[in-house]
């Protein structure tokens, strides 16, 4: 009962969110309306029995003694609900600064280790003789060229580049015009990779429509 | 105060979680598993501020009869049945209400509004993906391979269509990709040494 | 609606001071930027000229100008004007300029933009091509677009794990909450109706040709889901076949650590492929963690387990669901660093004391950052190996990492779940949505090589 009842109401809720394409009305704003209620809600419930009472209020209450650090949490968190009136927001601050000082290390971290240091070093070894390895020698050059004119290419649209005569300007040069060629190769398997993504999901709406639904399938 | 305390604070714990980020040292893990452990839950409070910031905006938006007013009702009766039904029960977000909400109101609809992009794609494509020089011509035609080598059944368009299809997206759009990640991860660097260092401070007034 | 400039809180019209904080509101119905002192156009959430964040100045004032490459070309779409040269910052940080050279944004082109729901970094660049190359996009109305938006922007309420529009977020974690919610406050405020009427009224011939490519995609899928069957000519991967091999030679007993991170906007995708994982793990005994870094991602985990589980009456049920972890890259760095204390109370923390147990990290991202978030705060540091099942719209964004060997595989959307359970010889929901999923495919390649058809036709009728 209760999953018949749902399935239709998820049909209608689908219908109305659908209706959207023939033009903007008030059933889609509702339907809007109520799957962001319904997405903050359960962030919330999901925040508080995931994080706040596992990591937070449930050792406090058990045994505040010997988590008595967890005092500090608790109190920057409630310094980060100030930031909710304007008289008070500064005191919000201090948690802010810890999250962005946190957060601005690990991205340092994560970028120089996880991102550029593999990502260069790929891109350079199969330069490197006898280090040519899945693919062939040709792809690896292709991606080798593909990659330094890419950044050849932001770095020379960016106004990186001050001269506009000499070597170092030609090559640049030609290295942004064949980057902007693979870059525009990216950005066409990207949308290409959209439509795949979107259609997916429609395929999954339409299938629950008539299948679950109207029971066609 | 009011502006070196959150700068203090930011440097002091960012300097300390990159040490620890780089380095081995017993004592210098503890503490940054320790500022890691805080965090987490400082960013679960966080997101209970994001919550207030919406409800304050929907109740004063109810009571000023602003346009649209039904519809925050409509919002707020849906996020209190979810938190009524979550927060009462020792089951929380696994409880009936809160499962039933979730499977039969907040799945379809998320599922079915990203799903409408899949329409206005289909007419961008008609309207935007044209050839009109040499770099879209590169664009459109990657975007084709793409888009039939990756369909099941591509074989019957081409027999070598698929293996083509894997070339571009393994060979030069992963170049490419690799130029955007490459640039990205320096963006991230810069960005992240500005703040550490202080230079950046938007965390303060 | 009238922001104040002071605290952001917005205000009726003709509102002559904030019903916030008093201070005086500014006279027009624009905003002023408080760094420039440029006012802009109402609904804009960035100065126009100096790219100022122009919500709660309290908050984030002083944050934008150095923003990194990945901008958010969705939020430039609702912006009014393009970009002054001389306001480019030097370097890498700033926003790539090969994304604006692409031709001045013509007004109809931004609807496109804003079609795309934002947050996936890789959407962007994509449709920032499309700006340049597109003649005239048709109507629609803005609004939805920028509902679009905002439903994303409100899902991402949790600031920290808010999937960034802008690279700066990365360092800014409670910011990018704050900003959303406040953008959302704004979007949803907005009086969005009037635009969408008089776009209607100027061409509605152009909006009956959209609902005739709507009708014909959608009548290709429901043919195909009418004539499906699971014996469909589907080429294999290298990427699939890759991972599929790193599960297949696991040793019995060997722990395999998931992450869920996606939500129902993309499950169609996802959830396919982590019943055939799940599947294909429990076959080899292997034990299983899952957790996740979206409050969704660990309810969709439960009924995907819950679901797989039943059909594996022969497997000691060696697996756990730890829910939600906070905090975007924090929150991966502390599962790196605490996985064992987190397991401790439970039978499996027996056999993983810490990440140095787990053989395999799983990584289900439905957007890149997410991905990018696993790989450099845990795959790199840590020197675990890791597969990833992405979202299709991530596949291009996530190959560089494939290339380099720190993903050992990779699945690629629905289609990726359909060869995954070819692998398992067990066909399950993707192989049957594989013919709708194909004709949807063939019917927008026509469209665009019927687009090209037309523009070539008017080009030579415009020379003759």
């Amino acid at each position: 009962m209760r999953e018949l009842l749902g399935t239709w109401v998820a049909a209608l809720l689908t219908l109305m969110v659908f209706s959207y394409l023939i033009s903007d009305n008030p059933l889609y704003r509702l339907a809007e309306h109520l799957f962001i209620g319904s997405a903050l809600g359960y962030a919330i419930v999901v925040a508080i029995q995931d994080v706040l009472l596992p990591r937070l209020f449930t050792p406090l209450a058990r045994d505040p003694v010997a988590y008595w650090h967890l005092l500090i949490p608790l109190l920057l968190g409630l310094l980060l609900l100030a930031k909710g009136r304007i008289s008070t927001a500064w005191l919000g601050n201090i948690s802010v600064g810890l999250l962005f000082g946190v957060g601005a290390a690990l991205a340092i971290g994560g970028a120089l280790v996880g991102s550029l240091l593999y990502q260069v070093r790929d891109t350079m070894l199969p330069l490197l003789p006898g280090k040519g390895d899945g693919g062939s020698a040709i792809d690896n050059l292709i991606l080798v060229v593909g990659t330094l004119g890419s950044l050849a290419y932001f770095y020379f649209t960016a106004g990186g580049e001050r001269e506009t005569t000499g070597l170092r300007y030609g090559a640049l040069r030609l290295g942004s015009v064949v980057g902007k060629w693979f870059i525009m190769i990216t950005l066409g398997a990207l949308f290409a990779n959209a439509v795949i993504a979107r259609i997916s999901l429609l395929v999954g709406r339409l299938q629950f429509l008539l299948g679950d639904w109207l029971g066609i399938l | 105060m009011k502006r070196v305390l959150p700068a203090a604070i930011a440097m002091a714990a960012g300097f300390l979680v990159l040490v620890d980020f780089f380095f081995d040292n017993f004592y210098l893990n503890a503490l940054g598993v320790t500022l890691i452990n805080w965090v987490v839950i400082i960013a679960a409070f966080a997101l209970i501020l994001g919550f207030l910031n919406v409800l304050s905006f929907h109740l004063r938006k109810i009571i000023q009869r602003q346009e649209g007013w039904l519809y925050s009702i409509a919002l707020l009766m849906v996020a209190g049945t979810v938190l009524f039904g979550g927060l009462t029960s020792v089951q929380g977000y696994r409880a009936p209400l809160v499962r039933t909400v979730f499977d039969y109101v907040q799945t379809p609809l998320q599922a079915s509004i990203f799903s409408l992009l899949a329409f206005y794609i289909a007419s961008a494509g008609y309207r935007a993906l044209r050839v009109r020089n040499f770099e879209s011509f590169l664009l459109v035609v990657a975007c084709l391979v793409v888009l039939v080598g990756q369909a099941p059944l591509a074989r019957y368009v081409w027999e070598q269509l698929p293996a083509l299809k894997d070339w571009v997206l393994g060979v030069p759009s992963t170049a490419g990709a690799r130029g955007i990640l490459i640039g990205v991860a320096l963006g991230s660097l810069a960005t992240g040494v500005r703040v550490l260092v202080g230079f950046d401070r938007p965390y303060s007034e | 609606m009238l922001y104040c400039p002071h605290c952001g809180t917005s205000n009726r019209e003709g509102s002559r001071f904030c019903n916030n904080c008093g201070e005086p509101l500014p006279p027009s119905s624009g905003q002023k930027c408080s760094r420039c002192g440029h006012l802009n156009p109402p609904g804009v959430f960035s100065c126009v000229r100096c790219k100022a964040s122009l919500l709660a100045p309290s908050i984030d004032e002083g944050l934008r100008p150095e923003e990194p490459s990945e901008e958010p070309e969705w939020l430039q779409g609702l912006e009014e004007a393009p970009w002054e040269p001389e306001e480019v910052l030097e370097g890498v940080e700033e926003e790539p300029e090969w994304l604006r050279e692409l031709g001045a944004p013509a007004d109809e082109v931004r609807v496109v933009a804003e079609e795309e729901v934002p947050g996936e970094e890789e959407t962007a660049p994509w449709l920032e091509a499309l700006e340049g190359l597109v003649e005239e996009i048709p109507l629609e109305p803005r609004e939805k677009e920028g509902l679009l938006v905002e439903i994303t922007g409100a899902l991402r309420v949790e600031p920290i794990f808010a999937i960034p529009h802008r690279l700066g977020e990365v360092a800014s974690p409670p910011l990018a909450g704050a900003d959303q919610a406040a953008r959302f406050e704004g979007v949803v405020g907005q009086p969005l109706a009037p635009v969408a009427t008089e776009e209607r009224a100027r061409a509605p011939m152009t909006k009956v040709i959209s609902w005739l490519f709507y009708l014909i995609l959608a009548a290709a899928v429901v043919v195909g889901i009418l004539l499906a069957g699971e014996n469909i000519n589907l080429p294999l991967t290298q990427a699939t076949a890759d991972f599929y091999e790193t599960i297949e030679s696991l040793q019995e007993g060997s722990v395999a650590l998931l992450s869920h991170d996606y939500d129902p906007g993309t499950a169609a995708e996802i959830t396919p492929q982590v019943s055939a994982i799940l599947d294909h793990l429990m076959r080899r005994g292997a034990k299983i963690v899952n957790l996740s870094l979206t409050p969704e991602g660990q309810a969709l985990a439960d009924r995907a387990l819950e679901s797989v589980v039943s059909d594996h009456d022969g497997y000691i049920q060696d697996y756990i669901n730890l829910g939600y972890v906070a905090g975007n890259e924090v929150g991966a760095r502390f599962i790196a660093e605490g996985l064992g204390p987190r397991l401790s109370p439970y039978p499996l923390g027996a056999a993983v004391r810490g990440l140095e147990d787990v053989d395999l990290i799983i990584v289900l991202a439905g957007s890149q950052e997410l991905l990018r978030r696993w790989v450099e705060q845990v795959q790199a540091p840590y020197k675990v190996a890791m597969v990833a099942g992405v979202s299709a719209q991530v596949d291009p964004a996530a190959r560089p990492y494939y290339r380099s060997g720190q993903l050992e595989g990779l699945l690629s959307g629905l289609v990726g779940a359909a060869e995954y359970e070819r692998l398992n010889q067990h066909p399950g929901v993707a192989l049957s949505r594989m013919l709708p999923q194909a004709a949807a495919h063939l019917v927008i390649a026509l469209f665009i090589l019927l687009g090209n058809f037309a523009y070539l036709v008017e080009r030579l009728g415009g020379r003759g």
